[in-house]
């Protein structure tokens, strides 16, 4: 007998607050994630990407080259301290209420100055400011990424969630060879695995319909995603032609911006296909999608 | 059509320099090219919906539409042809 899949995805509901829209995962899940990133990061070695971990807050000035909040002001989650100067402190310490309380009014607040990003890749172009390339350079990077949401649903939409990014930055032809070399390779496995998907076109969720970038992306494709159940896309190729090499100065030798694309894995999601196509026992799991060590 | 594309065409010549001295040709690709970038797709379509009096909806925003200056043509012309007739009070 075959268990429903909502019994595979109890225990990833369980650990859920779906008004806040953060997950916690515990037991086997815990081991399920590592294992999916241990994957993908086996996939990045396959190009030998150079693997990073940045610090998980970037600068509002990085993210602001990006053109970010015009684009995606929705979504930002901003980090900020209680304001320090003038007694700031002192006066949040006397002026706290005895009940445990819920928020922190702004007043209290220093301007924001750092961001929780929202996808993995940002740190990568931040990190090659002002540097010139002069072969392809490819970069493998996880995070915690936050979006803020309309509502949430757990494994599929959360404020906070895990990332697993494969960058190229280089020539033209060096990051549309690499993104194909993954859209091939990934759904090999997937048809090995058996997992239902199928590839389709998508645009961000972009702040502004006539934002140029969400024009772009519907009028030359630039970003494919991998639909699961043709539901939940738990990756997405995208080619930014010299978007970032052009905003943050990442340039050729001859001073030219680079060419960018990147593939990016949602952690959570592909826990929640897998659980709820195979379960939460891994040695059930297709070998081609358990990492070989 | 033919007037529709010569519009098209003197915009596009007369907004991006670099055309102005080569010329487009009205069957040229104007997506996957570096010809117009994706500030000028806006502004592109900006002047479609002024000069031709219409909004380009959303789920027409399709390359299909907009792979050329004839293909942009022939999109405006259907458009304007599907438009109800206007009637009096």
């Amino acid at each position: 007998m075959t268990t429903p899949p909502d019994e595979k995805t109890a225990l990833l509901v369980q650990g859920f607050d779906a008004q806040s829209g953060l997950l916690t995962l515990r037991g086997p899940l815990v081991s399920l994630r590592t294992s999916l990133d241990a994957l993908f990061r086996e996939w990045a070695g396959e190009v030998e990407a150079e693997e990073y971990a940045f610090p998980p807050l970037l600068s509002v000035r990085s993210l602001a080259l990006a053109e970010y909040f015009q684009a995606f002001p929705h979504l930002a989650t901003l980090a900020t301290r209680i304001e320090p100067g003038d007694g700031g402190v002192e006066r949040f310490v006397r002026s706290q209420p005895r009940d445990p309380f819920e928020e922190i009014a702004p007043e209290c607040l220093a301007a924001a100055r750092f961001v929780l990003p929202s996808a993995a890749c940002y740190a990568v172009y931040a990190h090659f400011q002002d540097t010139v390339l002069s072969d392809r350079l490819v970069v493998t990077v996880v995070a915690p990424c936050f979006r803020h949401e309309e509502s949430y649903s757990a494994g599929r939409r959360q404020w906070a969630f895990s990332m697993r990014e494969i960058v190229c930055l280089g020539p033209e032809p060096a990051v549309t060879a690499f993104l194909q070399h993954y859209r091939t390779r990934i759904t090999a496995k997937l048809h090995e695995a058996g997992l239902p998907h199928r590839i389709a076109e998508a645009t961000d969720p972009f702040f502004n319909k006539r934002d140029p970038r969400r024009v772009m992306q519907k009028l030359s494709p630039v970003k494919h995603e991998i639909l699961y159940r043709d539901t939940l896309a738990i990756a997405s190729f995208n080619f930014h032609r010299t978007f970032f090499g052009d905003r943050f100065r990442i340039r050729t030798p001859s001073g030219e911006p680079v060419y960018s694309g990147c593939v990016a894995f949602g952690l959570e999601r592909w826990l929640s296909a897998c659980l709820q196509e195979y379960g939460a026992r891994l040695e059930q799991w297709p070998a081609a999608l358990r990492p070989r060590i | 059509m033919t007037d529709i594309a010569d519009r098209i065409t003197r915009f596009l010549v007369e907004t991006y320099p670099p055309l102005r001295e080569r010329g487009i040709a009205p069957e040229e690709a104007l997506l996957g090219s570096d010809l117009i970038d994706s500030v000028g797709l806006v502004e592109l379509l900006a002047f479609l919906e002024q000069e031709f009096l219409l909004e380009v909806p959303d789920e027409d925003l399709v390359p299909v539409h907009f792979q050329s200056i004839n293909a942009l043509a022939r999109y405006i012309a259907s458009r304007q042809s599907s438009s109800p007739a206007e009637t009096s009070p």
